[in-house]
């Protein structure tokens, strides 16, 4: 049995994390209309836009990338962390994944989901979103391969895909065990969704082996999704983006600002359901480990971004970093500097990351953090190019705002429906790393 | 003469599991199935012992190396098929086309690895396997032997012996 908690039976286990999917009472009934009023907003934004044009969005020369590109980023970002828990950690065999895994690839399966909305949000006429997709289009021109925006649509496209997979094959076992408990409808639902599995040893042997290729797949593929978001910013010459210290910057951003919301939303889950047993101090600390190491790596790219602006003598390199902290958009900066870089130190005291409530606080700060710090980005690099006559400002309009709230209804709403519907912490997986019962008990080893 | 019992052996360790798969084996009877709530390396190598590997692995594979060929095929095609030079980069720029071609490996061999195991592991199967019990998914090991009629009881009271909770016998023509 893990160190994590305490020697309970299977049934304990069943009986416990199934229990999340019984009939939801009316907290969550309100949280589900509360999302659902969220995304009715964004939807009712986005019609106006569509009908009327592009020009309800804030969007305007020269800051031609705006509140639908920050938001397309920080999605993907939130996406990470899911794929890091359930793929890397699971190639490093790390037991404390397994109660925050499944909620991570749904997490992660969500956050693509709703990502995937805003480049054609962000688009002037959203009907023609498919000319990205390689066919031949008008007068039989292909699509421009050579284009970092192409790469995103095959990047996000296929890490969609890949997680969901994932996620779902994930899911099998755990909906077949749900299923032998279940009844009426329920039962029904779960036996279509559980495609008949068993637990044979045939079936075992072929899915460990599939799942350990997923895992293989999906590793690469997650350093390499935001490394090409990253290029659709790296690779033009304006100041701000132009540098090769992204890909490795965005990634790091991605799995620190997808592990906070990880917290965000199982603390919540853990005080309605009960699940202090599976979901105890040890794992927050684990993912507070993690948090404190990104946000390193973030903290030390900030500098190293000041620090070439400086020493490449690139006058609107320097220019660019002059801005940030001092010019018009400054407390975006600062909010950044102080949600990513500061608040986080407060977690190497001991005494701050064991108190839930700090870490629940903390995790919010850091998803804030982490929306300004792609807003710095676009926004900043987009205001202050190169000649003085191209520099503009930024109207912000309710229309984008709203969207950004829709979409905030919209992943909620998505968490929501499935921890509801469908086992959200894994059973499985958790029996897996429990000591198996013997014959004898006094043999049963670690 | 026709297999058409099934003797479910049900468990409750795993020791007692592989003994009686150790039994059943040694009577050279591989029609039979190990059920488990999750997956016990433990019990595989004894149900498995003297077996190949998954073939999963080959699809990857095949996923991969399609996904890897297909992809720069179709950079390079669609390229030459009306060349049009962008940025001063050549028609045919490969360091572009890579990342093209890193995606669809990895997602044309996770494709393939799925279709993989759903074909080796015989699901969606939407017959009732013979010998399944509820509670293999819970907490109970099962071994579910099939078997000719005369060999039923003799396999039953074994199983019994080697520590069995509970053992049936099913009739599955």
């Amino acid at each position: 049995m893990a160190s994590w908690f305490p020697q309970i039976s299977y049934t304990k286990v069943d009986d416990d994390l199934l229990e999340i999917l019984e009939p939801p009472g009316v907290g969550w009934f309100l949280l589900l209309a509360t999302a659902i009023g969220c995304v009715v907003l964004g939807g009712y934004a986005w019609s106006i836009q569509v009908r009327e044009g592009i020009g309800h969005a804030g969007i305007t020369h020269p800051i031609m990338w705006g509140v639908y590109i920050t938001d397309f980023v920080f999605w993907v970002g939130i996406a990470h962390s899911g794929t890091l828990i359930s793929a890397v950690l699971f190639l490093f065999r790390a037991k404390w994944r397994m109660p925050i895994y499944r909620i991570a690839e749904a997490m992660t399966v969500f956050a693509v989901l709703t990502a995937g909305l805003f480049p054609i949000i962000h688009l002037g006429r959203p009907w023609n979103f498919y000319w990205l997709l390689p066919y031949p289009n008008q007068r039989y021109l292909w699509v421009n391969f050579r284009s970092p925006l192409l790469w995103d649509v095959f990047a996000v496209s296929t890490y969609l895909t890949v997680s969901t997979v994932f996620f779902i094959i994930g899911l099998i076992p755990d909906i077949a065990a749900a299923r032998d408990r279940a009844t009426g409808i329920r039962k029904f639902l779960y036996r279509i969704t559980s495609l008949g599995w068993t637990g044979s040893h045939k079936q075992w042997r072929h899915y460990v082996a599939a799942y350990g290729f997923f895992a293989a797949l999906a590793t690469p593929l997650v350093l390499s999704v935001h490394s090409v978001v990253s290029w659709d910013f790296a690779m033009s010459n304006v100041p701000g983006w132009h540098t090769t210290i992204f890909p490795p910057y965005f990634v790091a951003g991605a799995i620190f600002s997808g592990l906070a919301m990880v917290i965000t939303i199982t603390i919540p889950m853990r005080k309605a359901f009960n699940l202090q047993n599976y979901l105890t101090i040890w794992h927050y600390e684990k993912m507070c480990q993690l948090i404190l190491f990104t946000s390193g790596i973030v903290t030390y790219a900030y500098a190293t971004e000041f620090f070439i602006a400086w020493y490449s003598n690139n006058p609107f390199e320097r220019y660019q970093f002059w801005f940030r902290p001092f010019g018009d958009f400054n407390v975006a900066f600062w909010g950044m500097v102080f949600c990513n870089c500061v608040a986080p130190l407060s977690l190497w005291f001991k005494r701050l990351r064991t108190n839930i409530v700090w870490l629940f606080i903390v995790s919010i700060i850091i998803n804030i953090g982490m929306w300004l710090e792609r807003f710095n980005i676009i926004f900043n690099s987009l205001a202050r190019e190169f000649t003085p006559d191209a520099w503009g400002n930024y109207n912000f309009s309710w229309v984008e705002t709203a969207i950004t709230i829709g979409s905030f209804g919209w992943f909620f709403m998505f968490i929501l429906v499935f921890i509801k519907v469908f086992p959200a912490m894994a059973l499985t997986e958790i029996k897996e790393i429990m000591v198996p019962p013997r014959r004898d008990p006094a043999s049963a080893h670690h | 003469m026709a297999k058409e019992y099934v003797v479910v052996g049900r468990f409750h360790n795993v020791d007692d599991t592989a003994k009686a798969i150790r039994l059943v084996r040694g009577q050279n009877r591989e029609d039979f199935n190990l059920y488990t709530p999750f997956p016990n390396h433990e019990l595989e190598d004894v149900a498995f012992e003297g077996k190949k590997r998954s073939p999963v692995r080959r699809w990857t594979l095949l996923g991969g190396m399609t996904g890897c060929t297909g992809a720069f095929l179709m950079t390079i095609w669609m390229s030459m098929d009306y060349p049009l030079r962008t940025s001063a980069k050549t028609v045919i720029s490969i360091p572009a086309f890579v990342i093209i071609a890193f995606e669809c490996t990895i997602l044309l061999g996770a494709l393939f690895t799925l279709v993989g195991m759903l074909h080796h592991s015989r699901v969606p199967n939407i017959f009732a396997s013979p010998g399944f019990r509820g509670n293999f998914t819970k907490d109970e090991f099962g071994l579910a032997v099939r078997v000719e009629k005369n060999e039923a009881d003799k396999l039953k009271a074994e199983l019994e012996k080697c520590g069995a909770a509970q053992v049936e016998v099913q009739y599955v023509r």
